[in-house]
């Protein structure tokens, strides 16, 4: 249950981090998860794929400078 | 309390000269007694010693995370540092004879009412078991998932022959393995001094129903290991009190995030993740949005 947890609060919070919408063929933005990855998340985290790591520190960034300007 | 568990830290966290030293924050999930958790750290640092790896031990309170704290168990301290859980819960999908898990990010556990079976029926100090159950995790943490060997303490599976290793001090990694651990952490240290400042996000979650903060809980590390992967430091903050409609007319930072976890149920995790202008539910397990 907590890895279950861990991963969809993960999934859902680089959605907004992101700004964008949209899923990866793999890793845990994947939009469904089979039961191959439900069990091996007990074994390891899935990972981001290198453009979702990306598009979530662009999306930070875009949050960043939107602050700065709404101040 | 404080004052030990500094203490308790600073005692084993001598490094020896040359050695790659790694930090373990441990979470005292099963509650065990201060006795059981002093020879199981002294076990765990005896173990790793043998490997050539020094240990910096904290005790740590599950839960809540503020990155502004100077408490030690409250930062990420990169890839040579690891939480570690004895805990008395099992993850669904798991074997009975399941004695740990690790999640290659970063966190661990040791399901500690298996090792006091064990050690009732194997005549073994539980702090022996535990201790070595620890380090096998630890060494998946540093080696991977495939780490298992036939020998030694990664080995998959534990029969009498370790056992009886285990209780008279005797269960190490092989000799190769130990040289890959310390080469691997030495890769790692030297990549941790070259890593720029990781981008610091604050999470607030708020829980209601049958979703305590205690059913939460355990997540929380696991995702904040998942963000460490991709350079984001995560700091938890945690409210029993839900307030969803303040929370959704407040503009939300641009690294402040309220979750709401509306239910916890055994097989359906229903989430909803409130910012100002963007929400987003997921109702199934396998379902994301």
């Amino acid at each position: 249950m907590p890895h279950l947890l861990a991963h969809v609060l993960v999934h859902e919070i680089t959605h907004i981090l992101q700004g964008v919408t949209r899923h990866s063929a793999e890793g845990v933005m994947k939009a469904q998860w089979t039961q191959e990855d439900l069990s091996s998340m007990l074994r390891k985290s899935l990972e981001f794929t290198s453009l979702d790591v990306d598009l979530i520190h662009d999306g930070m960034a875009v949050r960043d400078k939107a602050m700065v300007a709404a101040k | 309390m404080k004052i030990r568990t500094f203490l308790a830290a600073i005692l084993t966290m001598v490094p020896c000269v040359g050695q790659p030293a790694i930090t373990l924050k441990v979470l005292n999930e099963a509650r065990l007694d201060d006795q059981i958790l002093s020879r199981t750290k002294n076990g765990t640092a005896a173990m790793l010693a043998r490997a050539g790896v020094s240990l910096v031990w904290f005790d740590c309170a599950a839960g809540v995370g503020d990155w502004k704290s100077q408490d030690p168990c409250q930062h990420d301290g990169g890839r040579v540092d690891f939480r570690l859980h004895v805990t008395t819960y099992k993850p669904p999908l798991t074997t009975r004879d399941m004695l740990g898990y690790a999640d290659v990010g970063g966190a661990a556990g040791v399901y500690y009412p298996l090792v006091a079976e064990l050690a009732r029926d194997c005549h073994v100090d539980p702090a022996q078991i535990l201790a070595a159950a620890i380090v096998h995790e630890v060494g998946h943490l540093i080696l991977g998932a495939n780490a298992h060997t036939q020998q030694g303490i990664m080995r998959a599976d534990w029969g009498k022959e370790q056992f009886t290793l285990i209780s008279a001090g005797e269960l190490n990694f092989a000799p190769d393995q130990a040289r890959r651990l310390q080469i691997e952490l030495r890769r790692r240290l030297s990549e941790g001094k070259q890593r720029p400042q990781a981008d610091e996000l604050t999470l607030t979650v708020c829980t209601e129903g049958l979703a305590g903060f205690h059913a939460a809980a355990p997540a929380l590390p696991i995702a904040a290991s998942m963000f460490a992967a991709a350079g984001i430091r995560v700091a938890w903050r945690t409210s029993s009190k839900v307030a969803p409609r303040r929370a959704f007319s407040s503009r939300s930072g641009s690294a402040r995030l309220r979750i709401f976890i509306l239910a916890l149920l055994p097989t359906l995790c229903l989430m909803r993740v409130h910012t100002s202008g963007f929400s987003t539910t997921a109702s199934r397990p396998a379902g994301l949005h």
